[in-house]
């Protein structure tokens, strides 16, 4: 679900997790500035709660009462069966249980809450709490994770092919990024909007990872789904932002059709318009984007691409070159994103060949 | 009866070869697999013209595998559609035909000669 309300300009110009970032590192001045301003964005917060009538119970409850943000995971297995949810085998605060997908899968959504938390402020993927559910072992050597709107969905893969879906956290990364994308942009999932789409899950997908790696942009593999190929299979990952194409050629999976510039662009019907092909563009641009700034890429570089997925110009419909141009507006706005840092975003939409235009 | 069954959305990631569409002569298989094949087919209204076989993904669906089975008999043809897990699909005789359809897809998926050349 999303409300939209905080981003509206009537109510506020900077987001709170950019004024409360103010307050922590800004000057003096700076820091009453951003004070007086969340002080007044309160004021609206309650007017805003009028509003609220039309959101479910359970999301008011934390919303009046103010809680903190904390994790409320909980897997369900299918028992290799196509029935969701399945039963629960483990929820928030219990030990680990010995299953390997059980244990990875609760990790992982702790890893993606923790990092959507503390380092953009964002409570869980719809930013009011939302509890974070998955299941494991669906059906009988799946090989597919998937959203399905609402819960996480891991197979175990084929043994063959595929090992099982959870291994991978950037994988488990992805799949929540969906709910993400879904709140905030709702980009509709067909050709470009739906190729961003793939594309943002990719990014908070490799970005979870590196910060729980505690690594630069300069020594990330930039590989969505590592550890996901069986040993047989010629391959690394199911993709690579570093060099769209290359994830994998083998007999049985054919080649990587990523394309890594819009000269190779690909037109067509199948998989929902090449949403998870034409990914490979914008996931080039931003690891060109991120490592010509350096650094930890989730703190600049990861920085622009949240702000402009919540950014009110970016809807369902935003294709390419449209995005590329809110990235380097909102570059140019946010605190502590130097020139220079603006200009690495913009030239790694050039040398992917998009140009921006609102 | 002759079986075509493809992939166009093959899930988290785009795989040519798996999206390759597969084809299943069902009178080459086993007798009996032959006949509980054909009897699903029936069971399920496959070549009723008044049922809806194309089936919508769910709302918020994402990286879910989309299939298409397409299932031809003398003149008669009817191609079933749906994204996702089966219970999309609205029978149980739907579901346990394309689930035994699928079945027999997977050895059938071998890589082409070509490669091998």
């Amino acid at each position: 679900m999303c409300i939209h309300n905080h981003r509206h300009s009537i109510f506020c110009i900077l987001p709170p997790y950019m004024l409360r970032s103010v307050m922590l590192n800004g000057t003096g001045a700076q820091k009453a500035a951003a004070s007086a301003t969340l002080g007044v964005d309160s004021t609206f917060r309650a007017m805003r709660a009028q509003l609220a009538a039309s959101v479910p119970l359970e999301v008011r409850r934390r919303r009046v009462l103010g809680l903190l943000p904390s994790k409320q995971r909980t897997i369900s297995t299918a028992g290799n069966n196509e029935t969701l949810p399945g039963t629960v085998v483990r929820a928030e605060g219990s030990g680990p249980t010995g299953d390997k997908a059980t244990d990875e899968a609760y990790d992982g959504l702790g890893h993606t809450f923790d990092f959507f938390s503390i380092v953009y402020q964002r409570n869980s993927i719809d930013d009011e709490g939302l509890p974070l559910n998955a299941t494991v072992h669906y059906g009988d050597a799946y090989n597919n994770a998937f959203w399905n709107g609402q819960r996480m969905v891991f197979g175990d893969g084929d043994g063959d092919l595929f090992n099982r879906f959870t291994i991978a956290l950037d994988v488990i990364g992805h799949e929540l990024g969906h709910g993400v994308t879904e709140d905030e942009a709702g980009l509709v999932y067909f050709q470009q909007p739906g190729a961003l789409n793939e594309h943002l899950s990719d990014v908070w997908g490799s970005l979870i990872k590196q910060w729980v790696l505690k690594q630069n942009a300069d020594k990330a593999d930039w590989l969505i789904g590592a550890g996901l190929l069986g040993s047989a299979v010629q391959g690394k990952a199911l993709r690579s932002m570093k060099a769209p194409g290359t994830a994998y050629d083998d007999p049985k999976l054919g080649k990587d059709p990523q394309p890594a510039h819009m000269d190779d662009y690909v037109d067509t019907f199948s998989d929902n318009g090449g949403v998870h092909i034409n990914s490979g563009i914008p996931n080039k641009a931003f690891y060109l984007a991120a490592t010509a700034i350096g650094g930890k890429a989730w703190e600049k570089a990861g920085r622009i691409w949240y702000a402009t997925t919540r950014d009110v110009r970016v809807t369902e419909g935003t294709k390419f070159h449209e995005f590329a141009a809110v990235t380097i507006d909102v570059a140019g706005q946010l605190p502590g994103i130097k020139k220079p840092d603006v200009k690495a975003v913009a030239e790694a939409w050039a040398e992917v060949g998009i140009v921006p235009t609102a | 009866m002759r079986i075509t069954v493809s992939m166009p959305s093959t899930g988290v990631f785009y795989s040519p070869e798996l999206a390759r569409p597969v084809v299943i002569n069902v009178d080459q298989l086993p007798k009996e697999t032959a006949d509980k094949l054909k009897a699903l087919a029936e069971r399920a209204g496959i070549f009723d013209q008044s049922k809806a076989l194309e089936f919508p993904p769910a709302k918020g669906l994402r990286d879910a595998q989309e299939f298409a089975i397409t299932v031809e008999e003398g003149d008669r043809s009817s191609t079933i559609r749906w994204t996702g897990p089966t219970d999309a699909l609205p029978n149980e005789w739907l579901r346990k035909f394309v689930d035994l359809v699928r079945k027999h897809a997977r050895p059938a998926r071998q890589p082409p000669a070509s490669k091998f050349d």
